[in-house]
């Protein structure tokens, strides 16, 4: 049985009225709270200079993306990590690459049994011409790192993964939980009620709701992410 | 791969050594770069480049100067080492504004695309033996 398209499955969902399993809605409560996490990282950016956020509006290669606001990042977050055009690389247990190549969107998932013990991620945009062919050289030099000849290329987004890895789609869910607790001074079980919330939310069927696959957020809202004087 | 696992594979990286040739021009623009990077490491996001800042000491400790610019140099680095440096280039190849420009690098953007590539080639020139006997 092929893996269901996750943003396919959200949209018929609403459309049809059709509730997806307890699975598909757990793998999008893990994508939603990965996604949470990384525009808040994004957002602030490190030691808040705000760089990363305005490489979305203002970037040095590909079009600007139209992002105003730490919603605008999550939802953004969230589409990289669930597009069918996101190629996902998984190199080892503690790290997972994904790049969306029609936003030219990189996304780095991290946890603290890495090399570096962070707990988390980012996501950015090439900084130059070469984004695809970069992000093609850092997993093969992580590849190398590693010993293999390369790591198995998973079309599709993270969706799939989750689905098929129930432990997987657990730690991720517990570690995301408690990131997004600790950011929001809540307890993880609260974290996850409301993104259980959160993920029913998208299959309910709203009046002219945005629809889910669109790429791209484009209403302005309040700046909660300045942009950089930097850039 | 579990922490565990993760952490034998650092230490068969960091066990294999072997002296490593840079040319003269190679070796001044590692240097440049591993000043600039060590300049504004705060700057680097460390999901994408996840190395402490004391293994960038290490490094800059491992590559010290020559005592004439001209000549080979020559220096005893592990398998772990040529790894760092090489994600370290690969990096900077998105941070070349905020690491000075070509101006503190000594070198265009293509110039450092070109750096991780040698850097590469020396890595496994060097290591390709270890890397194999391991496998």
């Amino acid at each position: 049985m092929s893996t269901p398209d996750i943003q396919e499955t959200l949209l018929n969902a609403q459309q049809n009225e059709k509730k997806p399993t307890e699975a598909f809605m757990r793998a999008v409560r893990v994508m939603r709270l990965a996604a949470a996490v990384i525009a808040d990282k994004t957002s602030h950016g490190y030691k808040k200079h705000h760089r990363d956020a305005d490489e979305f509006n203002n970037p040095r290669y590909g079009r600007p993306l139209g992002i105003h606001s730490i919603r605008d990042l999550q939802q953004h977050a969230f589409n990289v990590l669930a597009s069918r055009d996101t190629e996902i690389v998984h190199p080892y247990g503690t790290k997972i690459y994904a790049y969306h190549e029609p936003s030219e969107t990189i996304v780095i998932l991290n946890s603290k049994q890495g090399r570096m013990k962070l707990d988390g991620g980012t996501m950015f945009r090439s900084k130059h011409d070469s984004g695809p062919d970069w992000y093609r050289r850092l997993t093969r030099l992580e590849a190398e790192w590693m010993g293999v000849d390369g790591f198995p290329v998973k079309q599709g987004g993270f969706g799939p993964s989750l689905l098929q890895d129930e432990d997987l789609a657990t730690r991720m869910e517990s570690r995301y939980a408690k990131l997004y607790a600790r950011k929001k001074h809540i307890s993880p079980e609260e974290a996850l009620a409301q993104f259980r919330q959160n993920a029913e939310d998208m299959v309910t069927p709203k009046q002219n709701a945005p629809a889910v696959a669109k790429t791209v957020a484009q209403k302005p809202v309040a700046h909660n992410c300045h942009p950089s004087p930097v850039r | 791969m579990d922490e565990e696992q993760l952490e034998k594979r650092m230490q068969t990286l960091r066990a294999q050594k072997a002296d490593i040739a840079f040319a003269p021009d190679v070796y001044a623009q590692l240097r440049r770069l591993l000043a600039a990077v060590h300049k504004h490491f705060e700057q680097i996001d460390p999901y994408v480049l996840d190395l402490e800042p004391e293994r960038l000491d290490a490094l800059v400790k491992a590559l010290s100067p020559l005592d004439r610019p001209t000549d080979v140099a020559m220096r005893r680095l592990s398998h772990l080492d040529m790894f760092d440096l090489e994600r370290l280039a690969l990096t900077s190849e998105g941070y070349f504004a905020e690491l000075g420009g070509a101006e503190a690098l000594g070198m265009s953007p293509p110039e450092l695309t070109a750096l991780t590539e040698t850097l590469g080639h020396l890595r496994k020139s060097c290591f390709a033996t270890a890397e194999r006997s391991a496998g």
